[in-house]
C-alpha cells in the first residue's frame, strides 16, 4: 500500500506523549502536551512533503 | 557500621560512574571522530573535559531526585545502597554481553528501587518521583527525536541556499565541536549526578548528613571526576560508534542530533529529571536519519532500544533485591 510511513510514524509517536499527559506531573504536563503538538505539526509537513513528492 | 564500609560503597559508586563514561564516552565523539574533525585521542578529551566541567553549569537537582524521590529515605540504609549498586551493575553487564543497549541511568533507579523494595516492602517506593522518571524514559527520547528532525529541515534549509556546499561542510565539521561539546556537558551534568544522588542518600543514610542536606562540594568533584576519567580510558577504544549503528551521519547530521540531545539534557537536567543520555542521543540519531526516509534508519538497534527501555527498571530491581536477600543472610 502507498502511504507516508514516516508520517504515520510521527502521529505514533505523538500519540505516545499524548497519552503520557495524564501520567505526568501538573507542572510537567505541558511537555508531552507540546511534544505531541509538535508530532501531529512534523506528521502534517511530511504527509504534505510527501504528496507533493508522488504528484 | 564502620566507615571503612561508607567509603567502600562510595567506592563502588563513583566505579559505577567511571563505568558510565567509559560506556558513554562514543555516544558524544561519533560524529567528531568519523568526520576526522578530531583525533580519537584529542576527540575523548575533549568530551572528557566537557564532561567534567558540567558542575559549573548544573544544580544539582538530579541528584536530589535520585537521593530522595525514588524511594523512602527512612528506608535507606548501606546494605540498600550496596545492593542497588550491584544490582545496576549486574544488569549492566547482562545487558552487555547480550548486546541490549541498555541505560545505566534506568538499571540505577531499578536498582535502588528493588533494594528498597526488598527492605521494606513497595510502600518504600516515592510513587510520584518514580512516575516522574517513567514518563521521561519515553518522553526525552522523543523530544530529541523531534528536535534533531526538526533542526535538519534547517540544515537542509540553509544547504538549498547555500552556494558553496564544501564551505557549509566545513562549518558543520568546525560546529561538531560544539555539539559534541555541549551534548558532553549534559552527558555529565546528567549522569554525574546520578551517582552523586546515591553517595547523598548513602551519607545522609549513615548519618553523615542531615536528611535536608545538599550534595557536598567533595562528592560533587568525585563525580564529575570519575565519569570524565571513564570517558578518558574507554572512549578511543570504541571503533564501531552509535553514529553508525542507527544510520550513517553526515557533519551536519550530527550537529543536528548532538545538539537536540543536548537541548533535551540541558532541560531535564534543570528540572532535576534523571533520563538515559544514550537513549536521548539515540532518539535524536533517528531523527536525523528519518529526514531521508524510514528505511533510513536501523530500526533493529532502535527496536532494542525500545526493549531495554521496557526490561531494564524491572530487571535490575529484580537483581538488586536478590543481591539485598543475600545480604541479610548473610
Amino acid at each position: 500500500m502507498d502511504v507516508d510511513r514516516r508520517a504515520i510514524f510521527f502521529l505514533g509517536a505523538g500519540a505516545v506523549c499524548a497519552a503520557l499527559i495524564p501520567a505526568t506531573d501538573a507542572e510537567l504536563r505541558w511537555v508531552p502536551a507540546w511534544t505531541a503538538v509538535i508530532f501531529a505539526v512534523l506528521a502534517l509537513v511530511s504527509y504534505l512533503d510527501w504528496r507533493s513528492n508522488n504528484r | 557500621m564502620s566507615d571503612l564500609a561508607v567509603y567502600a560503597v562510595i567506592a563502588i559508586a563513583l566505579a559505577f560512574d567511571f563505568t558510565n563514561g567509559f560506556h558513554d564516552a562514543a555516544n558524544s565523539i561519533a560524529t567528531v571522530v568519523a568526520t576526522r574533525v578530531l583525533t580519537p585521542r584529542l576527540a575523548v578529551v575533549w568530551a572528557a573535559v566537557f564532561n567534567f566541567i558540567a558542575f559549573l553549569i548544573f544544580k544539582t537537582a538530579v541528584a536530589n531526585t535520585i537521593a530522595k524521590d525514588v524511594v523512602d529515605q527512612q528506608v535507606i540504609s548501606i546494605g540498600v545502597v550496596f545492593a542497588a549498586l550491584v544490582g545496576a551493575i549486574a544488569w549492566n553487564l547482562v545487558t552487555y554481553y547480550l548486546g541490549l543497549p541498555s541505560s545505566s541511568s534506568h538499571a540505577l533507579v531499578g536498582g535502588i528501587v528493588g533494594a528498597a523494595v526488598a527492605k521494606a516492602g513497595f510502600s518504600a517506593v516515592v510513587a510520584n518521583g518514580l512516575d516522574k522518571i517513567a514518563v521521561f524514559i519515553v518522553l526525552s527520547p522523543l523530544i530529541g527525536l523531534a528536535l534533531a528532525f526538526i533542526a535538519m529541515i534547517i540544515v537542509l534549509r540553509l544547504a538549498a541556499r547555500s552556494h558553496n556546499v564544501d564551505r557549509l561542510n566545513r562549518r558543520f565539521r568546525r560546529l561538531q565541536l560544539i555539539s559534541a561539546g555541549a551534548y558532553s556537558l549534559g552527558h555529565g551534568g546528567n549522569d554525574a549526578q546520578k551517582t552523586m544522588g546515591v553517595v547523598l542518600a548513602l551519607l545522609i543514610a549513615t548519618h553523615h548528613l542531615p536528611p535536608d542536606a545538599g550534595v557536598p562540594i567533595w562528592v560533587v568533584l568525585a563525580a564529575h571526576s570519575a565519569i570524565a576519567l571513564g570517558t578518558l580510558s574507554g572512549g578511543w577504544r570504541i571503533v564501531h560508534t552509535l553514529g553508525s549503528r542507527i544510520t550513517k551521519l553526515q557533519p551536519s547530521g550530527g550537529v543536528a542530533a548532538e545538539s537536540a540531545a543536548a537541548a533535551t539534557l540541558f532541560f531535564v537536567s534543570a528540572r532535576g529529571i534523571p533520563v538515559s543520555t544514550t537513549h536521548t542521543i539515540t532518539g535524536a540519531i533517528v531523527g536525523v536519519g528519518s529526514i531521508q526516509r524510514l528505511s533510513a534508519v536501523r530500526w533493529g538497534v532502535a527496536g532494542r532500544v525500545v526493549w531495554a527501555w521496557i526490561l531494564t527498571i524491572p530487571g535490575a530491581a529484580i537483581v538488586s533485591a536478590a543481591a539485598y536477600g543475600l545480604l541479610r543472610v548473610f
